[in-house]
């Protein structure tokens, strides 16, 4: 799909809500939605970034962050957005808070490889590593070490150049901090990948193939579960 | 419990190392799905044709609510709690 791409350089004081929330970054117009009846009605915050928004975080202080498409991020503390830091010169495709080592690490990367982070929640950015030819699709952590989710594999990106723990084409991860496990996506030939050991990000199990080649875009962790009698009669009512 | 939302109308139940597939959204011109949740309430959007889901129930089913503001890409989306 072709998308539109604006530059455009505006802060906007956008009034903090009085609950929590949900918030869509949205294409062709760079609009931020916020939503507070879980996703009932939408509003415009009237927000313009300078492209589109592509990736949201938030940091132990409750920042929010939220990378573009023309390589700027910008950062919500409470009242109102910042007029955005140009980080990269193309789009932002992973933008995450971890703790490593006790500090809060805001990690950034873009579709050229390239990792960049922040030690003082935005106040300034440096280069981590570049993976090169790959997107970077996503970052966990084990508190210490730090890896990357990206189009060519999964790498330990604490040394340069990175090393290449998995090959594959890794769209999308969701890490179950509460059992030591993360489940990677691959698109194209769709697998599922998740750590051998529990809280160990150096060996990965592909644990199968989902259907008929479709991709995972996203994933989620809830801390319900459901039994399998209400699966199943999901599955066959 | 993961699940993995799947591009394509369909979505994934990950529970003790076995995949559910089940394709219960009609939802076929999906793609590329952002999602956030909240709990049990889960929300998705598209970045083809603008529409955002949601499901109250841990993704056993999902709602259309419509497209926002005539927006045809839902890029990315976050809960703030």
């Amino acid at each position: 799909m072709n998308k539109i791409f604006r530059s455009q350089n505006i802060s906007i004081v956008t009034p903090p809500p009085a609950t929590d929330y949900f918030l869509a970054g949205t294409s062709p117009d760079g609009k931020i939605l916020q939503s507070i009846d879980d996703g009932s009605t939408w509003t415009d915050t009237s927000v313009s970034f300078n492209g589109n928004p592509k990736c949201f975080t938030i940091d132990e202080s409750g920042n929010i962050y939220c990378g573009t498409s023309t390589g700027y991020v910008y950062k919500y503390s409470g009242s109102s957005w910042d007029s955005g830091t140009s980080i990269f010169g193309g789009n932002i495709t992973a933008l995450s808070s971890l703790n490593v080592s006790g500090l809060n690490f805001i990690l950034i990367g873009d579709e050229n490889g390239v990792i960049k982070f922040s030690i003082d929640l935005g106040g300034s950015w440096d280069i981590w590593n570049t993976v090169t030819g790959a997107i970077i699709n996503g970052f966990i952590t084990d508190g210490t070490t730090v890896y990357a989710i990206t189009s060519t594999g999964i790498y330990y990106i604490d040394i340069v150049p990175p090393t290449q723990l998995q090959s594959g084409n890794f769209v999308a991860l969701i890490h179950d901090v509460d059992n030591g496990f993360v489940y990677a996506a691959t698109s194209g030939v769709s697998y599922i990948w998740k750590n051998t050991i529990t809280n160990d990000f150096t060996a990965w199990t592909n644990l199968g193939y989902i259907i008929g080649g479709s991709s995972v875009d996203t994933m989620l962790k809830n801390g319900n579960r459901i039994n399998r009698i209400g699966l199943l009669y999901f599955l066959y009512r | 419990m993961v699940i993995g939302l799947i591009g394509s109308g369909y979505y994934t139940f990950y529970t003790d190392d076995y995949f559910l597939n089940m394709d219960m959204l009609d939802a076929t011109d999906e793609r590329n799905i952002s999602s956030a949740n909240k709990g049990d309430i889960i929300i998705f959007g598209n970045d083809y044709n603008g529409h955002i889901w949601r499901s109250i129930n841990n993704g056993l089913a999902f709602n259309d609510l419509g497209q926002q503001f005539s927006q045809t890409d839902i890029n990315c989306l976050i809960y703030v709690p």
